[in-house]
């Protein structure tokens, strides 16, 4: 038995994520259009991949993580927003609430959705950063200063990091919201209204109220991550404790998603109707 | 088994169900009537977990549907009123996806598909969307999904609204199969004589209140209601209904034609029984002597009535 299988054994919920895979990647199955929509997505990868290893003086590598960072943010609440929502709203939750699944298999099985998606777009950052000739070589080439001069594995570790922790909140961030609404409309909406508030509005509150002052990279997520990549002196510890603060945040709205949806496998407040 | 004990729901102030008490074993198909509002959906919801009770409880082979919901979850098929069916994935991966969520054992899976589609008589359907289907074959797929885990109840909230003639009679069919199958069936509906044929016990709900439960013929029997009884005489037949009127048990005689009588009856069967060998002693010359039958809707009516005055 695979070791897919054995994970569902443990949480059945899994079952979703795997139905999608197989039709995105499974080579049975008769979803021709959607297979060849990946296979001209990975061309184009491996287009520019090839460009900017040929032509790495040209292309500033270092956009790879902005853009792969935005990507993770909307691919999470594009795969999630639905999770619980939709299921509302197609009336499918109470045929899902009878299954024998706790609301805790229901959550974390569905937060795998987004998995996929992230890995692979996580992965194409080092291949980015290899083909332009990676490693402390790569940030000595573009000048960029790292005040404590860190080996460039910390570096690596703390970008990727950086990367897999806002995924990590982006997807925990929707699926909360999507624990709460009714309809897939506003769990997008709100969503993706909570995430630039998150990123956005509040980091720039922040800084206008401590600009100038070290602490702010501990609440400011983009600050540290232009931080790392060398657009100012805040040096890439802290970028770990933004790794932190995100993963902590990322747990709490999950386990905030758990509670509202026990509450309903529980039965005390499950939709009522006649 | 299924023992239901005194199940009571009330919304705030609102009463939705009143101690509802009844036991089911396997192989019963019961029929739960009501009209709409009067608690069928909310007593089949608190049966399937989804509603916790304001008091009184309910037990499946023994496991308590408060204490244990999650072995409870596991020995019910629960279809709801509308169906909920995922549009996007095809059938057999719906069924394999429902199977994978009550932990059927991944090798035993396509054997427990193909089972479930030639019961519900989809099999050619395997590869279809489930957006494709009609509604009949939608309903169906609803119930296939309900069996991927071998349940021992099957909770089904007005199955057949909205279904064809054809497709109705597919259904009674099916569900008639799996009663044989000893498993216990629960089928909810407003229209009555769409269960009386292959219920075999019946339970009347109005108002949150379970009026009457039992066999159809029990209920039946129980209820002191009028029933119609017909004779056909070779003739007199307008002198037997002066003769009639006035009788113990009857309220009502109607002549219908030379050679019939029809009389409303309210006595037990040992009257009736009287009152023909008073007939027959009276020297009339009576031919035939026939109850009409009781039907469902009539014994709703009247069951009803008196919960509403």
């Amino acid at each position: 038995m695979s070791l897919w299988m054995r994970w569902e054994e443990r949480n059945p919920m899994l079952a979703e994520t795997r139905i999608v895979l197989r039709r995105w990647l499974g080579l049975k199955g008769d979803n021709l259009q959607a297979k060849l929509v990946i296979a001209a997505v990975c061309v184009v990868v491996l287009g520019i991949i090839g460009a900017v290893a040929r032509y790495s003086f040209l292309v500033d590598t270092t956009v790879a993580f902005p853009i792969a960072w935005v990507l993770l943010g909307l691919v999470s609440i594009i795969t999630l927003h639905g999770a619980l929502a939709r299921e509302r709203e197609k009336r499918s939750m109470e045929v899902l609430l009878t299954t024998p699944l706790t609301a805790k298999q229901i959550v974390l099985g569905k937060l795998t959705r987004a998995v996929p998606a992230i890995t692979a777009i996580l992965v194409c950052v080092p291949v980015f950063l290899l083909a332009s000739g990676l490693g402390r070589a790569f940030f000595k080439e573009n000048g960029l200063t790292w005040g404590d001069n860190l080996p460039a594995a910390v570096v690596m570790v703390a970008l990727l990091g950086y990367l897999v922790s806002s995924s990590f909140f982006a997807m925990c961030l929707t699926m909360a919201v999507s624990a709460m609404t009714q309809r897939v409309a506003a769990s997008l909406l709100l969503s993706f209204a909570l995430w630039i508030v998150v990123y956005l509005i509040v980091p720039i509150i922040l800084s206008s109220i401590f600009w100038g002052e070290a602490g702010i990279s501990m609440w400011h997520p983009m600050a540290a991550f232009f931080a790392l990549v060398g657009f100012s002196e805040y040096s890439s510890l802290s970028s770990f404790i933004v790794i932190g603060w995100q993963l902590a945040l990322g747990a709490g709205l999950l386990v905030f998603a758990i509670r509202r949806m026990s509450r309903e496998t529980q039965a005390a407040g499950a939709a009522v109707s006649g | 088994m299924l023992e239901v004990l005194n199940l009571h729901k009330n919304y705030g102030s609102f009463t939705a169900v009143t101690d509802v008490s009844f036991t089911l074993e396997p192989g019963d198909v019961f029929g739960f009537i009501g009209s709409n509002g009067a608690g069928k959906t909310t007593t089949i919801k608190m049966l399937a977990t989804l509603l916790e009770p304001t008091h009184g409880t309910a037990r499946l082979d023994g496991f308590d549907i408060t204490e244990h919901p999650l072995e409870v979850r596991k020995r019910i098929g629960y279809m709801p009123d509308f169906f909920g069916l995922y549009d996007d994935v095809k059938v057999w991966e719906y069924l394999d996806y429902f199977s994978a969520l009550y932990s059927v054992p991944v090798k035993d899976r396509p054997g427990v598909i193909d089972n479930v589609l030639e019961l519900t008589d989809l099999t050619f359907k395997r590869d279809a969307m489930v957006a494709s289907l009609s509604r009949g074959m939608q309903q169906r797929l609803c119930l296939a999904r309900c069996l991927v885990h071998d349940p021992t109840l099957l909770l089904l909230d007005e199955p057949a609204s909205g279904l064809d003639p054809r497709a109705r009679a597919e259904l009674k069919e099916l569900l008639a199969e799996l009663g044989r199958m000893g498993k216990i069936i629960l089928v909810s509906s407003h229209i009555l004589p769409e269960l009386a044929d292959f219920c075999n016990k019946v339970g009347i709900i109005e108002r949150g209140n379970m009026l009457a439960f039992g066999g159809v013929d029990e209920i039946a029997r129980g209820l002191k209601s009028i029933k119609v009884l017909e004779f056909r005489v070779m003739d007199r037949a307008s002198e037997l209904s002066m003769w009639l009127h006035g009788k113990p048990n009857i309220q009502n005689t109607y002549l219908m034609g030379a050679t019939t009588v029809k009389v409303d009856f309210d006595g037990s069967h040992e009257n009736q029984v009287e009152l023909v060998r008073a007939i027959v002693n009276a020297g009339y010359p009576v031919m035939e002597v026939r109850e009409e039958g009781v039907d469902l809707e009539d014994v709703f009516l009247n069951v009803t009535q008196g919960a509403l005055n």
